[in-house]
């Protein structure tokens, strides 16, 4: 049996590696949209995707996907005179602002909030060895999954949401958190414990 | 704890879009638009100035100055706006309200932190901020100007429409509240959350439409959403009687004025003048009603020309004179005719011909009867409001006959214009910005118990899986819910008044109340009965509209 410390590093690291000249790039980028919105294109065309795929997690309908994600933007734009560079990529901030709308569009009751389950990703948490390389849930262990998931507190949903259903790597899921790296890990590693005791009887 | 709303929707293994599908979404242009029709981004350090621009002010009332600890007055240029929210704000307490888009307005001000402060809210609540009691993200006392926001839940729907649980968890077990009343206080300075310091709560001191003579106090967990007792017995004022229109001081006073006009009446009461007498001679004279009211008030009334008027002659009562002047002299009157040099004077007793005295004699009595009977009835009247007054005052209890509608109704016909309301003031140190209550748990209802099905009015045969059921008592004013993991069985106090309804898919859902007391009666017999619900109309935007589809 594996712990769920080693299962969570069998998910793999997503792309958030900004190099010093990269960053210095949007960093340019940020200062002629923050003159002149239609000079946002690029980070439009940087962002667009990832910043869709966050919001379809948690609404899993396209088109609505496609409104709020378009609002989000829009959004960004409209607060980007105000954003100080910090050295993070834009991405933190702009999940930010995604996570912020989607709140507003929960609370508001427009739309219910929604979990896109992974359970091949959520698998890797299960594994019982090395060995085996997938885990299947059963119909009945389905269930209770679902009903597991119910009983983590939103936060700990985004965490597992983050790093198990988006791919993000610590680093990343930190910055949109507003946590340090070895936080996002902790917390993280916290919640997969809690997840596995409320299936395994752990 | 289960949260009543806003449940997620897990889905397992959604078919996620590829990135071509995703791509159709991509429209620079139209984020473009999007930005060019949202406003300019907010700026206000206050933010009420900023939401006036989207929001509905339906009250504005400034409020005190008033002198604490320092003796100096404190002016408060404090508008007072009631409105809805921003998400944006911080420390947002509560979960959305179980009905969309419906929310509880707030009131909001502005407290220079550095001075104690005490503001009165719309609703006649008071805010005790003591000087230097609110602490920033460093905990030390903030310097910038704070907004406060209080939301007083004072109403029952109100109460269901704030996303407050109804409930608190004892041992994992639900537990009901018997919830009267409750309020929110939050407060930030600059979009910064603040604190309160340990050793200066906030006193919030707030009324509530119900007599008792205590309560406890419950703060709501906001993780949890579930109510945590805090302590055991609230501070309870026993004002039970109120005069918004007139105060303790001015009712003594009154009656004051009322005695002394019964004094007046009686010892000044107007004679009803005699009968003519058919052999002396009698005058018609026309007389100022404002100089001679005691003989205006009587129709044709004649002066009598006594028999010591030797002088008197029946021609000089045919002669037009160019003046006639009357003057009261003792219990009679000096009558003056004048003609250029020509004077005379006669006295005179102001006399009724026989055929009008009969009638001016029974009505005269009548309406003096009248008059006395008022005035003693109104000094009746306050003799027994006074006494209740006075008595509540003196023996600190909450206790009251005012709502005997015969007295109230009474006091209007007297023009006193008095209310007179039923209210407990409750007192609560806040060491905490969150959501607090002062209430009594559930009481098991003694009553008939019954197994309800629920169904709505144009298909009545489909009965609904409601997920919760809201009770109010109307009497005492006290909302309670329940849910249905309890198999539907709901005790019912038969012989209360109560409103029901409940949410189910979004949607209101309402119980007519005739309906709900031909199942009352049903119950008694059968113990399982089909609730008939009354779907709401659309377009209920606001607190008030669902106050007025519930009937309450």
């Amino acid at each position: 049996m594996q712990t769920a410390e080693q299962n969570m590093k069998s998910v793999s690291d997503s792309a958030y590696h900004y190099n010093d000249e990269k960053l210095a790039l949007e960093a340019q980028q940020i200062k002629a949209a923050q003159k002149d919105p239609k000079a946002f294109a690029p980070l439009y065309e940087a962002y667009f995707m990832r910043i869709y795929r966050y919001v379809w997690q948690r609404v899993t309908d396209d088109a609505i996907a496609g409104d709020i994600t378009s609002q989000v933007f829009a959004k960004a734009l409209q607060k980007l005179p105000d954003y100080k560079y910090q050295g993070v990529p834009l991405g933190a901030w702009l999940f930010r602002v995604a996570q912020n709308e989607l709140n507003q569009l929960f609370r508001s009751r427009k739309n219910k909030r929604s979990i896109a389950v992974d359970t091949e990703q959520l698998g890797h948490l299960f594994v019982a060895d090395e060995e085996e390389t997938s885990y299947t849930f059963s119909d009945n262990q389905k269930q209770d999954l679902i009903e597991a998931i119910r009983e983590l507190k939103p936060a700990e949903i985004e965490l597992i949401e983050l790093r198990f259903f988006e791919q993000r790597s610590f680093k990343e899921i930190g910055d949109i958190l507003e946590l340090t790296e070895n936080n996002a890990k902790v917390k993280t590693f916290r919640v997969v414990k809690k997840l596995r005791g409320l299936l395994l009887d752990e | 704890m289960k949260r009543i709303m806003n449940k997620p929707e897990i889905k397992l293994d959604a078919q996620k879009p590829s990135d071509e599908q995703v791509l159709q979404y991509k429209n620079f242009d139209a984020v473009l638009s999007n930005h060019a029709a949202l406003s300019p981004p907010a700026k206000a350090v206050r933010p009420w100035k900023f939401w006036a621009g989207g929001i509905a002010v339906v009250a504005f009332v400034a409020t005190l100055c008033v002198v604490l600890l320092s003796g100096e007055p404190i002016v408060s240029e404090t508008p007072v706006v009631i409105a809805d929210v921003p998400q944006t704000t911080p420390n947002t307490y509560l979960p959305a309200g179980p009905i969309a888009d419906v929310e509880v307005p707030y009131e909001v001000f502005t407290v220079v932190p550095g001075r104690d402060t005490v503001i009165k809210t719309a609703s006649a609540d008071e805010i005790i901020v003591p000087a230097n009691s609110l602490l920033d993200e460093n905990e030390i006392p903030t310097t910038v100007d704070a907004t406060l926001m209080y939301r007083k839940i004072g109403h029952p729907v109100d109460y269901f429409l704030s996303g407050m649980p109804p409930f608190y968890a004892q041992e994992g077990i639900e537990q009901h509240m018997n919830v009267q009343s409750a309020f929110e206080l939050r407060a930030h300075s600059e979009m910064v959350p603040l604190a309160i310091a340990a050793d200066k709560p906030i006193g919030v001191r707030y009324q509530l439409q119900k007599l008792r003579t205590s309560a406890t106090v419950y703060r709501l967990d906001t993780t949890s959403l579930d109510w945590k007792f805090e302590k055991d017995v609230i501070y309870v004022s026993t004002p039970a009687l109120q005069q918004p229109d007139i105060s303790l001081e001015q009712l003594i006073a009154k009656r004051e004025t009322l005695d002394n006009q019964l004094a007046q009446l009686k010892r000044n009461k107007p004679q009803l003048p005699e009968q003519a007498e058919a052999d002396l001679p009698h005058l018609r004279i026309d007389v100022d009603a404002k100089e001679f009211p005691e003989i205006a008030a009587f129709e044709n009334i004649h002066f009598e020309i006594g028999p010591e008027n030797t002088g008197f002659s029946a021609d000089l009562g045919s002669r037009d004179w160019d003046d006639v002047k009357i003057k009261k002299q003792e219990d009679k009157y000096l009558l003056t005719f004048i003609q250029s040099a020509d004077k005379y004077e006669f006295t005179a007793t102001p006399v009724l011909l026989a055929k009008d005295h009969a009638k001016a004699k029974a009505a005269f009595e009548k309406e003096y009867t009248a008059a006395i009977k008022s005035l003693e009835a109104k000094k009746q009247l306050l003799v027994d409001v006074l006494k209740e007054l006075e008595e509540t005052h003196q023996n600190n209890l909450v206790e009251s006959t005012v709502s005997n509608s015969q007295l109230a109704d009474s006091l209007k016909e007297n023009d006193l214009a008095m209310q007179f309301k039923a209210t407990t003031i409750d007192y609560i140190a806040v060491d905490d910005f969150g959501v607090w209550c002062s209430a009594a748990p559930y009481s098991p209802i003694v009553g008939k118990k019954a197994v309800l099905s629920f169904a709505l009015n144009d298909a009545p045969q489909t009965f609904l899986d409601v997920e919760r059921v809201y009770f109010v008592n109307k009497m005492d004013r006290a909302m309670y819910s329940m849910n249905s993991p309890q198999k539907n069985a709901y005790a019912i106090d038969t012989e209360s008044d109560l409103l029901l309804w409940t949410v189910y898919n979004d949607e209101l859902l309402y119980c007519l109340e005739s309906d709900f007391m031909a199942f009352q009666k049903e119950a008694a017999t059968t113990g399982k009965v089909a609730v008939i619900l009354k779907k709401a109309p659309d377009g209920l935007n606001s607190p008030s509209e669902i106050k007025q589809f519930l009937g309450f």
